[in-house]
């Protein structure tokens, strides 16, 4: 039998980061876009390989006016759905790592590293950021992006790339974090935290 | 079983997929999905309804009514106070975890009812 693959992701960052626990969700981004060597930037189209590759059941469907995303989690299973109606540019994904980030706390409950109170703000909050860095993709990636531009020989190239690049930065931060702004508080589950 | 071919056949193309590509996907053969959807075969088991479920985004539920391993629907749906006692059982069952994301504070009864019917497929527990 595999190992679960996502408990074992908790588990592992749970232990190597029990000194500051709860961790700021950048650096859990980070190392889960690392551990399941997601790709630097993250579309539609590649939202089914990645939850495939997490383990994942991802459903695309009509849901429920009121209802943007869930999650699910049982005997071992996990499942998201997003909306399939057509939402504002890089609200499936935004929804998607949202649901993903709580399928998350499940698990860090489970181990006994809790990140946030169940049904609360703040694990909201988090999950909503969670979901913005990974969309947004590693710090690595902007850098590497940025230095390559400052090799490019013409100038007015150069200094082109590296505003197109910076450009790119801003807008992919505000619509993630317009993106968030949609989210409203679920009144889900007395015992289990609700996106 | 009423039109089984059919259905798959129009499920199918709604989704864009040839016979090929649902090859691909690992559910059946090429040749039995053509004969299936012209009726020219005896209804599927249950476990390849399921995998033409999860590549057509479909209950499972349905196809099962449609192949005839499920009684259909009596057409009556559930009670606003039926949906609300299920979807209350869902919450405190201690098996299941869940959230949703939604746009409103609280939930729709159209919400209730759409988690109910996945705790349903996922568990296999019929709360309705």
């Amino acid at each position: 039998m595999n190992p679960d693959r996502i408990r074992t992701f908790c588990y592992e960052f749970a232990s190597r980061n029990s000194e500051s626990w709860p961790p700021d969700e950048e650096s859990l981004a980070n190392a889960f876009i690392s551990y399941f060597e997601l790709p630097p930037f993250v579309s539609g189209a590649n939202l089914e390989k990645i939850c495939t590759k997490l383990e994942i059941q991802f459903v695309k469907e009509k849901l429920p006016d009121d209802l943007l995303g869930s999650n699910f989690h049982f005997a071992g299973k996990r499942r998201i759905a997003v909306n399939d109606r057509p939402e504002r540019f890089g609200m499936k994904e935004h929804t998607a790592f949202h649901e993903i980030r709580e399928l998350l706390e499940y698990e860090f409950h489970e181990i006994g590293f809790p990140t946030a109170e169940k049904d609360s703000e703040e694990l909201e909050s988090r999950a909503d950021q969670f979901a913005l860095f990974v969309m947004c993709g590693r710090e690595e990636t902007w850098d590497h992006l940025t230095n390559s531009a400052f090799e490019v020989r013409a100038t007015w190239l150069k200094f082109g790339s590296i505003f197109l690049i910076f450009a790119a930065r801003f807008i992919f931060l505000l619509n993630a974090e317009s993106c968030a702004q949609y989210t409203d508080r679920s009144e889900l589950r007395g015992s289990t935290p609700s996106s | 079983m009423q039109n089984l071919g059919e259905y798959l056949r129009r499920l199918r193309k709604r989704k864009g997929l040839t016979l090929k590509d649902v090859e691909k996907a690992g559910v059946a053969s090429n040749a039995y999905l053509s004969l299936l959807e012209r009726d020219l075969r005896k209804a599927p088991r249950p476990s390849i309804l399921q995998g033409l479920a999860v590549l057509y985004e479909v209950p499972v539920k349905d196809l099962m009514v449609a192949a005839g391993y499920l009684p259909p629907e009596s057409g009556k749906a559930p009670s606003p106070a039926t949906i609300e006692s299920a979807f209350n059982l869902v919450k405190n069952d201690p098996r299941i975890t869940h959230g949703t994301r939604k746009k409103g504070p609280k939930l729709s009864m159209e919400a209730k009812r759409y988690i109910v019917g996945v705790y349903e497929t996922l568990t296999g527990q019929k709360l309705t």
